[in-house]
C-alpha cells in the first residue's frame, strides 16, 4: 500500500471557519487535522459528525465526509455510520450543550456499548450560537443571559459520567494547548472503542469567566503527575477533582483512563452477522430455505 | 368450506400459542387462513382475550365476523358468558372435562391442548395433524413435553369423539401454505430487499418486526440494534443510510412523535431511510394493544417545514411482503425518507400468503462511483429530476458534508448570511423530487363495478375485500397515499352514485385528504374503538 505523507492542510477546505476570532474551536480544528495527518488517514475514510452549535460547524471545515446533524443527536448518527461501515474513522464533534445537555443520554449509551467513536466535546460552559445562555457545564453562580442572578444548577461532570457509563477512553484537553490536544485526539482515534475527549475551549464572546488565562492558571498535565491511566478508580478520583470537588481549583488535563480489554459494539455485531453491513451481500436463497421450515 | 373458530381465555394461559398451532395446522392442510388476536395491555389476566381463526378453501383476507362464529372454545366462565351467544358450537368444561384430562397427564395448564382435541373431533379433523404440528413446534429438544401434550390432545379427542359426531370435515386440500403475520411479512420482505441495518425501540405493535429481525436478521447479515430511544433509533438509521447501507427503523405513533425532527433531517440531507409506522389507538399512550388508523395525518406531515417524502400503506398481509422492497427502492432512487404505514391489525394478524421471490428487485438509484474529483463533485447538484448522484463514505474524492442547515450544491452551509437565490434553488430542487416520485405512485386498486364505491386505505382493505366478495359494490383501495396520483380513478369515483369512505379513526382523515384533492366523498363510515371492521359491521353500515 502506498503511504502518503499528509499535512494538516490536506484535511482543510478553502472555506475559512466562521467562528469568532480567538474561539477555542480553532484549536480543536487544528488539533484534529494534525492528528489525522500524523496518522495518515485517507480523507475519504474519515466521517466527522456533529450536532448543532458553534463547534458543530466544524465538519464544514474538514476535507472529509461529514454530517452536520440535528441538535444533540451526533453520537446516535455516528453510531449508525460506524455500525454500517466499521472501517471508517468516525469522529464526533459538538459542544457541551449539544452533548451534555440535549444529547447526554446518547453519550452514556454509546459509552456503555463501547461504540468505536472518537467524541470530541468543545466544552465552553455556555450556549454560544444562541448568544450566551447557561449550559450544563456552567459553573454554579455564573451569570449568563438565562441566569442573570447566577446559575443555581450544579454542573455535570462529563468525565465522571463517561467513566461511570463504561467509556474505555476518557481524556480532557485544552484548546489553548494544541500539541497536547493533538496527541489526545490521535490516541483517541487509534483507540478501538468509545473515546471521550472533553476539551476546555473558551468562548471569547459569551463566557467572560472561563477564559484562556483562567484555564492556564489552573490546568496541570496528568502525564506529568503519577497518574496511571490503566487505574479505573484513580481515574474516577481524578475526574472528580474539577469541577465536582473544587470548581475553582486545579484542573487535570490529559489521559484519565484507557482500556483495550472490552470488545467494541461493532465487533460484537460482526460476530453475529459475519460481515460488515456495507460489505454484506443479499442472500435470498438462504432466506428461502428458512421458509421451508 | 369455511369455518371460524374463536378461542377465548385469560392472557398468559397460552391462548395465542393454541391459536397459532391451530392456524398452522389448517395452513399445512392447504387452507387459506386468517388469525386475529384481541388482547389487553396486561401480561397475565384479562379473562376474555380471544384468538379468532378463520379458515376457508377460497382466498380470504380477514378475520370475518365479530358477532357470529362457528365454534367457541371457552377456557373460563367469563369467556363463556361473554361469547357463547355468537357461537354455533361451544367447547368448554361443560362439554369436555378439559382440566381433568390435562391434570391427569401432569398439568392442568394443558387444558388448551385438550380443547384442541375436542375441536378436532367436532370439526372432523384427523387429530394426527394437530399432533404433528405440536411435535414440530416443540422440536427434538422438547420431545417429552410434546408427547405429554399429545397424550392430552388424544384423550380429549377420544372423549369428544365418543360423545358427539363431527359437524364438518377438514381434510388436506392442497399443498401447505405459508402462514405469517404482517410484521413477519414486512421483516422478511425487508431482508429480501437488502436491508442491512434495523434499529428500533420496543413499542407495540411495531415490536414483532424487531423480534423477528433480532432472531433471523443476523443469519442474513442484518445488524439489529435496540437503542436507548426512538430518537436514537432514527438517527442511527440515518447515519447508516448515509454510510450506504439500506437502513430502517420501526415504531408506533408515540415513538414516531419523537422521530419527527430527524425525519425532516433525513429529507433535508437527502438520505434514504425507511420507517415502519405501526399504528395503534391514540393519542398519547392511547390503546396500546388495539388497532386504529389515526396516524395518517401525522404520516402526511411529520416534521416542520416542507420536504419530500413518501407514504405507502400495504393493504393486505401478502402485499406487506413486497412493501419494504418498494419503500427502499423509492427511498434510494429519490433519496428521501419513506413511511410504510401499517397498524396493529395488520402487524399482528396471521394470514396465509403466496411468496414470489422473483418480485424482489433492488434499485439503488444514483450512486456516484468513485474515484471522484473532489474539486468538482457536487453532492447536491441541481438536476432536472432533483436527484443528485450520492457518494458514500469511502469513495475517494466524494468527500462532502450533509447538513441539516440549508446548503448549496456542494453541501456547504449557507445560513451565515442571507442567500435567497441559493435557498430558492435548493429548496425547489428537493421539492421537485416530490413531483418526480409521483410518477411512480400507483393509483388505487379499483375492484368490482358498481354505482357505489367504497374507499379505504391500508389494512381496512382486508375486511372490505371479504365483504365485497359476496356482493356487487365497487372498491377503491389505496396503498400509495402520498404523493397521490390523481387520474382516471378520481373521475370514476366522482361519477359514481355514492362514494363511502371507510377508515378506523374519528375524523375520516383519509376521506378529508381525498376531498381536499377534489374527490367526492358522500359518506364516512368510521370506527375508533380499537378493533378492525368486520364483515357483519360492513353489512350493517354500508
Amino acid at each position: 500500500m502506498k503511504v502518503e505523507v499528509r499535512r494538516p492542510l490536506d484535511y482543510a477546505v478553502n472555506r475559512p471557519p466562521i467562528w469568532c476570532p480567538g474561539c477555542g474551536d480553532y484549536g480543536i480544528l487544528e488539533a484534529l487535522r494534525r492528528a489525522l495527518a500524523e496518522m495518515g488517514v485517507p480523507n475519504e475514510e474519515v466521517v466527522v459528525v456533529s450536532g448543532i452549535g458553534c463547534s458543530s460547524q466544524l465538519p464544514h471545515f474538514m476535507k472529509t465526509y461529514g454530517i452536520h446533524g440535528i441538535h444533540g443527536r451526533a453520537v446516535a448518527i455516528a453510531t449508525g455510520v460506524k455500525i454500517a461501515n466499521p472501517r471508517l474513522k468516525v469522529v464526533v464533534v459538538g459542544g457541551d450543550g449539544d452533548g451534555y445537555g440535549i444529547g447526554l443520554n446518547h453519550m452514556i449509551h454509546a459509552a456503555r456499548r463501547n461504540v468505536g467513536l472518537t467524541y470530541i466535546v468543545s466544552n465552553n460552559q455556555v450556549y454560544g450560537l444562541t448568544t450566551g445562555q447557561m449550559s450544563p457545564t456552567t459553573l454554579r453562580g455564573t451569570k449568563t443571559k438565562t441566569t442573570p442572578f447566577g446559575s443555581v444548577d450544579e454542573p455535570v461532570n462529563p468525565l465522571a459520567l463517561a467513566l461511570a457509563a463504561g467509556a474505555t477512553y476518557v481524556a480532557r484537553g485544552f484548546s489553548g494547548d494544541v500539541p497536547h490536544l493533538t496527541q489526545l485526539i490521535k490516541s483517541a482515534i487509534v483507540h478501538r472503542g468509545f473515546a471521550l475527549v472533553d476539551v476546555l475551549s473558551p468562548c471569547v464572546t459569551f463566557n467572560k469567566v472561563n477564559t484562556y488565562d483562567w484555564f492556564r492558571a489552573r490546568v496541570y498535565k496528568l502525564e506529568e503527575s503519577s497518574h496511571d491511566p490503566a487505574d479505573y478508580l484513580q481515574a474516577y478520583r481524578k475526574a472528580l477533582e474539577w469541577p465536582t470537588l473544587d470548581p475553582y481549583g486545579k484542573i487535570p488535563i490529559g489521559l484519565f483512563y484507557r482500556t483495550e480489554e472490552k470488545p467494541t459494539y461493532e465487533e460484537e455485531l460482526l460476530r453475529l452477522i459475519g460481515k460488515a453491513p456495507i460489505e454484506a451481500e443479499l442472500q435470498p436463497r438462504e432466506v428461502l430455505k428458512l421458509l421451508e421450515r | 368450506m369455511e369455518l371460524t373458530i374463536r378461542i377465548s381465555g385469560a392472557q398468559g394461559e397460552g391462548i395465542e400459542t393454541t391459536g397459532r398451532t391451530l392456524a398452522a395446522v389448517f395452513a399445512r392442510l392447504g387452507y387459506h387462513v386468517f388469525a386475529y388476536r384481541q388482547y389487553g395491555s396486561i401480561i397475565k389476566g384479562n379473562p376474555t382475550m380471544f384468538y379468532q381463526i378463520r379458515v376457508s378453501d377460497r382466498r380470504i383476507y380477514s378475520h370475518g365476523r365479530w358477532r357470529t362464529y362457528d365454534v367457541l372454545i371457552a377456557l373460563n366462565d367469563s369467556a363463556l358468558s361473554a361469547y357463547r351467544s355468537g357461537a354455533r358450537y361451544v367447547i368448554s368444561e361443560k362439554e369436555i372435562p378439559l382440566t381433568e384430562i390435562a391434570a391427569k397427564h401432569g398439568n392442568k395448564i394443558m387444558r388448551n391442548v385438550a380443547a384442541l382435541g375436542g375441536l378436532a373431533a367436532l370439526i372432523g379433523l384427523d387429530v394426527s395433524h394437530v399432533a404433528e404440528q405440536i411435535r414440530r413446534e416443540f422440536g427434538e429438544r422438547g420431545e417429552k413435553i410434546a408427547e405429554t401434550n399429545i397424550a392430552v390432545l388424544e384423550e380429549a379427542y377420544r372423549y369428544a369423539g365418543g360423545r358427539f359426531s363431527p359437524v364438518a370435515e377438514v381434510k388436506k386440500i392442497g399443498e401447505p401454505r405459508l402462514l405469517m403475520s404482517g410484521a413477519e411479512a414486512l421483516a422478511l420482505g425487508a431482508v429480501m430487499a437488502g436491508m442491512r441495518f434495523y434499529v428500533a425501540y420496543p413499542m407495540t405493535p411495531a415490536s414483532p418486526i424487531l423480534h423477528w429481525l433480532a432472531e433471523w436478521g443476523p443469519k442474513f447479515g442484518v445488524a439489529v440494534v435496540q437503542p436507548e430511544d426512538e430518537i436514537a433509533a432514527i438517527n442511527m438509521a440515518i447515519g447508516a443510510a448515509y454510510a450506504g447501507v439500506r437502513a430502517a427503523t420501526g415504531t408506533s405513533g408515540g415513538g414516531f412523535d419523537l422521530m419527527h425532527e430527524a425525519f425532516g433531517f433525513a429529507a433535508m440531507i437527502e438520505v434514504p431511510v425507511v420507517v415502519f409506522l405501526a399504528q395503534r389507538g391514540g393519542p398519547s399512550t392511547g390503546l396500546p394493544t388495539e388497532t386504529e388508523q389515526s396516524d395518517f395525518n401525522m404520516a402526511l406531515s411529520p416534521a416542520h417545514g416542507e420536504y419530500p417524502h413518501v407514504v405507502i400503506a400495504p393493504r393486505w398481509i401478502e402485499e406487506g411482503l413486497y412493501a419494504a422492497a418498494r419503500a427502499f427502492n423509492i427511498a434510494e432512487k429519490y433519496q428521501m425518507p419513506v413511511i410504510v404505514l401499517v397498524d396493529l391489525y395488520f402487524n399482528e394478524s396471521l394470514s396465509t400468503v403466496e411468496f414470489d421471490p422473483t418480485r424482489f428487485k433492488v434499485e439503488r438509484g444514483e450512486l456516484a462511483a468513485g474515484p471522484l474529483v473532489w474539486e468538482e463533485y457536487k453532492r447536491y447538484k441541481i438536476t432536472e429530476s432533483g436527484v443528485s448522484p450520492r457518494a458514500i463514505p469511502g469513495t475517494p474524492g466524494g468527500m462532502h458534508i450533509a447538513t441539516s442547515d440549508e446548503h448549496d450544491e456542494r453541501g456547504d452551509v449557507i445560513t451565515d448570511r442571507h442567500m435567497p437565490e441559493i435557498r430558492k434553488a435548493m429548496h425547489a430542487k428537493r421539492m421537485k423530487k416530490l413531483a418526480k416520485v409521483l410518477e411512480e405512485m400507483e393509483p388505487p386498486e379499483l375492484l368490482g363495478d358498481g354505482e357505489r364505491y367504497v374507499v379505504a386505505w391500508g389494512s381496512t382493505a382486508m375486511p372490505l375485500l371479504d365483504y365485497a366478495a359476496e356482493r356487487k359494490i365497487g372498491l377503491a383501495l389505496f396503498r400509495d397515499l402520498h404523493p397521490l396520483p390523481l387520474d382516471t380513478w378520481a373521475e370514476r369515483l366522482n361519477s359514481a352514485k355514492e362514494v363511502v369512505a371507510v377508515e378506523l379513526n374519528y375524523l375520516g382523515q383519509f376521506a378529508n385528504y381525498l376531498a381536499s384533492k377534489g374527490v367526492r366523498i358522500d359518506r364516512k363510515v368510521l370506527k375508533w374503538w380499537g378493533e378492525p371492521f368486520s364483515i357483519d359491521e360492513l353489512e350493517e353500515w354500508l
